[in-house]
């Protein structure tokens, strides 16, 4: 059965310090929706502090949304009952960012993998859990004998980085959520865990987050982007439109700051404006933006450019129906 | 920061509140009649106390006990605001707040002078066996310093006396001055003060430098790590200018924190240390009202204790980010 | 065969390990060396020694060192070396109910803290810096001076334990909040388990010599604050422990009358006690604190 997850108006509110610290919006309503029937790697794109980690742990189910919520095959995950919760927790899946410590150094890496299969009832017990573990570290290029029984410390980030992939893989999840997954991982390993999550999506079906910083993967692998800004999506479309014509100047600043390996290809040509001072309402981007006026005291509502590709900003406006 | 502070006053507050209510509920719970057990006392001494009478009406009359216990605890709360502390048991009529009136200088005037010594020594002490170019000298002793910082003040006092004061009588046993003596703003009278406080203070300077030495080093070590002294050393700084300007500058201020962290060690300490020798301050107060079962100074010894601890760091919480530009952004 | 072979290797290796591990924490050799023999003391001498000899009018009294009373006798006729090898089990016994009852509940604090967040967080964050605040011996006179007469070495652990428990559950309760945010714990939550599970088989073994480090300083400062109240005559009065030695030894004059013998024997017994629990502490710290490792070594 397909499974469906949906995001709807989700925003996300950190309460300050007791004695009247500024409370930080992380996400401004917020929407995204995974159907199983169409697996698809969406990337959230965008710099730190722009709320795609919090998305990540709201989607994830371990934080929960201050507004909007999150629906589960149609059931908010405020108001599901103890099975419902079960299936989401197996359901939903993620690869963390840091491979380092995303094993329990005082336990074998597969550990809490081989823990999870059984919990779940995708295997009877632990043997058949550990050879399900084993045949999807063959899955992703690693050696089952080298890999399994031995200590995090043993193994090196690229082959860490692989086993939480691998455990992925095999708790063939509906939804995994990737937080930034490559980023402290060898370059020369990248495209590699990249395939195997795009892998997932065409064998298994799995519909993935792919939470990144940075647009050259999300180019990559996406079939959907979305790009961020402290807390805002400003942009969203394919990774062919959103590269090759980005909309928002936010966007321009994020494809101009990618040095392409095409040499031919000027770098850095939108001027840049120091960071401005944070902004209280509107559009959060104005401080740093060339093409900020006075009407960006407001932020404008979506301007639907093609069926797939919006953008919030005042310099486009929905075409006449 | 207005915020911050009010959050430490309220704390203070807290505080007392609770060592007053501890103060309080303890003894009931003990369900004891202080004033009827020294009645005994006296009488199975076969003498009699004068105003005897007196003290047990003041005694009824004070904590009410036929009134209900909110009201008892209220009225008490009363009176400890108005620091009306009730009168001593083994010492009537004297009242508890004048006996800790007297004794109070003594222990300030001790521990204030000791933990200042201690306080200067061992930092530089632990200044100079954290710099690189320091002398070998003061890494070798830090280690014995550091385990007599182990030793509470008061063993280290009992070894004291028995040497120094019984043995080689180079100094008196104890007391605060020599009785008889005119408490005289004389010179005679001042060095019998010192020579009496000497050997006291001695013993918890001994006993507290490796404390304040070990801090200041891990502090100092951290520092002569930073880019800052590289760079200051690269401009061609060096030596004794380094080290103060750079190395112990920085590495002092976080050391006042220490001492608001160490406070309650160093006070209860120090009681200890009055009570081997004798040295007429609120710990012997303490440890002389201990042996008579005289609860309401014992209470009132502590009382006062408390809040010189929470006052005290209260004031060094408010002092540190004043002076200490780093303390100041936390804070804020 | 190979098996065993292996094994014996691994030990080998283990045995090394650790001696190399030593050589490397001084502090915590010694310390340990220390405690060692303060066992060795206590466990030797209860089956070398009469221990009865530390009932009061069991020796002749106030004898130096001799070979039939080799650390001398007290005004009471106690043989001091028995009242050393039983005291110096009393004052431990007292230091360990403390201190493992403190560190226990502190943990439980400290955990629920970090897990239930907010309100429940803020309550015991409060209380603890308040009881924090009060040097706890200060309570600890109010108390003892109450129940005067009627404390045994036992009550003195229970009474000192409900007062240690607040320094490990805010060192447990900072930890346990790194923790909680630790990707393995995260994974362990995406994997179906629950609070008190996490904190039993994810975080609790990693915690493990973070939280010997603060049973030892526990246990340190409960027999600390166990000897300040017997010095002031605040202890058990029919039971030995070094406290009460040296409590007695004030109170009959011992320096008056010279019995250096009296007033030595409790003296080094407790500076050894009190430097082996230091150096163990400090060592231990080195492992659970590897930020503090950098800088000793840096």
């Amino acid at each position: 059965m397909a499974h469906r997850l949906e995001i709807d108006g989700v925003r996300r509110v950190f309460p300050g310090r007791a004695f009247g610290g500024p409370s930080v919006v992380a996400l401004h309503g917020l929407s995204l929706t995974l159907d199983g029937a169409r697996p698809e790697i969406v990337a959230v794109v965008g710099e730190s502090g722009s709320g795609k980690s919090t998305l990540a742990q709201i989607a994830l189910g371990l934080d929960d949304p201050s507004a909007g919520t999150v629906r589960f095959d149609g059931t908010s995950l405020g108001r599901m009952d103890e099975g419902g919760r079960v299936r989401f927790r197996r359901a939903v899946q993620a690869v963390l960012q840091d491979p380092f410590s995303s094993f329990n150094p005082f336990y074998r890496v597969e550990h809490a993998a081989i823990l999870a299969l059984v919990r779940f009832g995708l295997a009877p017990d632990r043997r058949a859990a550990r050879s399900i573990l084993a045949d999807a570290c063959e899955a992703v290029g690693l050696n089952p004998a080298d890999t399994l029984g031995r200590f995090p410390h043993e193994l090196s980030g690229g082959q860490r980085q692989r086993l939480m992939v691998a455990r992925a893989m095999a708790m063939r999840p509906a939804v995994l959520v990737a937080d930034e997954p490559v980023s402290m991982v060898d370059a020369s390993l990248r495209a590699t865990i990249l395939a195997h999550l795009a892998a997932m999506r065409d064998a298994q079906g799995v519909s993935i987050i792919y939470v990144t910083h940075d647009l050259t993967t999300a180019y990559q692998v996406a079939d959907r982007l979305i790009v961020l800004y402290r807390g805002h999506v400003v942009e969203t479309g394919t990774p062919e439109e959103v590269l090759k014509a980005p909309a928002h100047p936010y966007t321009r600043l994020l494809v101009d700051s990618v040095p392409w390996p095409d040499l031919a290809r000027p770098w850095g040509r939108v001027p840049k404006v120091a960071d401005g001072a944070p902004v209280a309402d509107g559009c959060p981007f104005r401080g740093r933006c060339p093409d900020a006026t006075a009407v960006c005291a407001r932020m404008p509502g979506p301007a639907v450019l093609s069926p797939t590709r919006t953008v919030r900003c005042h310099l486009h406006r929905s075409p006449p129906a | 920061m207005i915020a911050a502070i009010a959050g430490r006053f309220a704390m203070l507050v807290l505080v007392v509140w609770m060592a007053a209510s501890v103060n309080f509920l303890i003894p009931r719970l003990a369900d004891r009649n202080p004033v009827a057990e020294r009645l005994a006392q006296v009488a199975a001494q076969g003498g009699s106390l004068s105003g005897i009478d007196e003290m047990v009406k003041s005694y009824e009359a004070r904590f009410g006990l036929d009134r209900p216990l909110w009201q008892q605890y209220l009225g008490y709360l009363g009176d400890l605001a108005r620091f009306d502390l009730g009168y001593s048991i083994s010492n009537y009529p004297m009242r508890v707040a004048d006996q800790i009136a007297l004794a109070l200088p003594w222990t300030i005037g001790l521990l204030g002078t000791a933990t200042l010594v201690a306080f200067a020594v061992g930092s530089i002490l632990g200044a100079l066996a954290g710099w690189r170019r320091g002398p070998a000298l003061a890494r070798l002793v830090l280690p014995a310093f550091m385990v007599l910082s182990a030793i509470p003040f008061y063993l280290v006092g009992l070894v004291f006396v028995y040497v120094f004061a019984y043995r080689l009588e180079w100094f008196p046993t104890g007391g605060g001055y020599t009785l008889g003596s005119e408490p005289t703003l004389t010179v005679g009278f001042v060095l019998d003060l010192v020579g009496h406080a000497l050997l006291p203070a001695f013993s918890i300077v001994i006993a507290s430098i490796g404390f304040w030495a070990l801090a200041m080093r891990s502090m100092m070590v951290t520092i002569e790590g930073e880019d800052y002294v590289l760079f200051a050393e690269a401009k061609g700084l060096k030596g004794w200018r380094l080290f103060w300007t750079y190395g112990v500058r920085n590495a002092l201020l976080p050391q006042v924190t220490t001492l608001a962290l160490a406070l309650g060690k160093v006070v209860t300490g120090a009681v200890l240390v009055e009570m081997v020798f004798g040295y007429p301050g609120l710990g012997n107060l303490l440890f002389e009202s201990v042996k008579l079962n005289d609860y309401f100074t014992i209470y009132g010894c502590v009382i006062v204790l408390v809040l010189t601890v929470a006052v005290t760091m209260l004031l060094l919480d408010l002092i540190v980010p004043l002076l200490d530009p780093r303390a100041r952004r936390r804070a804020s | 065969m190979t098996g065993v072979a292996v094994r014996r290797g691994a030990v080998r290796i283990g045995i090394t390990g650790v001696r190399r591990y030593l050589a490397r924490n001084p502090s915590l050799a010694w310390g340990l060396a220390l405690a060692a023999g303060l066992v060795l003391f206590m466990a030797g001498g209860s089956l070398a020694w009469d221990t009865t000899l530390a009932e009061p009018l069991s020796a002749p009294v106030a004898r130096p060192p001799s070979w039939a009373h080799p650390f001398g006798t007290d005004t009471q006729g106690r043989d001091l070396l028995a009242v050393m090898i039983v005291g110096t089990r009393l004052t431990l016994k007292i230091g360990m109910i403390a201190g493992g009852i403190g560190v226990l509940v502190g943990a439980a604090v400290g955990f629920t803290a970090a897990y239930a967040g907010g309100r429940i967080d803020a309550a015991i964050r409060t209380l603890t810096d308040v009881l924090l605040t009060v040097p706890a011996l200060l309570f600890l006179i109010v108390v003892a001076s109450s129940l005067k007469g009627e404390i045994t070495s036992t009550t003195m652990g229970l009474m000192i334990a409900a007062l240690s428990w607040m320094a490990p559950a805010r060192q447990i309760r900072a930890q346990a909040l790194v923790l909680r945010g630790a990707p393995y714990v995260v994974m362990a939550r995406l994997g179906g388990m629950r609070g008190t599970e996490i904190v039993l088989r994810e975080m609790l073994p990693n915690l493990l010599p973070f939280l010997m480090a603060s049973f030892v300083l526990a246990l340190a400062q409960a027999i600390l604050a166990s000897v300040g109240l017997e010095a002031l005559g605040l202890g058990a009065q029919d039971e030995p422990t070094l406290g009460m030695t040296v409590y007695w030894m004030m109170s009959y004059s011992a320096f008056v009358r010279g019995f250096w013998w009296w007033i030595a024997a409790p003296i080094v017994a407790l500076c050894l006690v009190f430097v082996a629990l230091y150096l163990v502490t400090a060592g231990l710290d080195e492992i659970a604190n590897p930020r503090l490792k950098r800088r000793v070594v840096a």
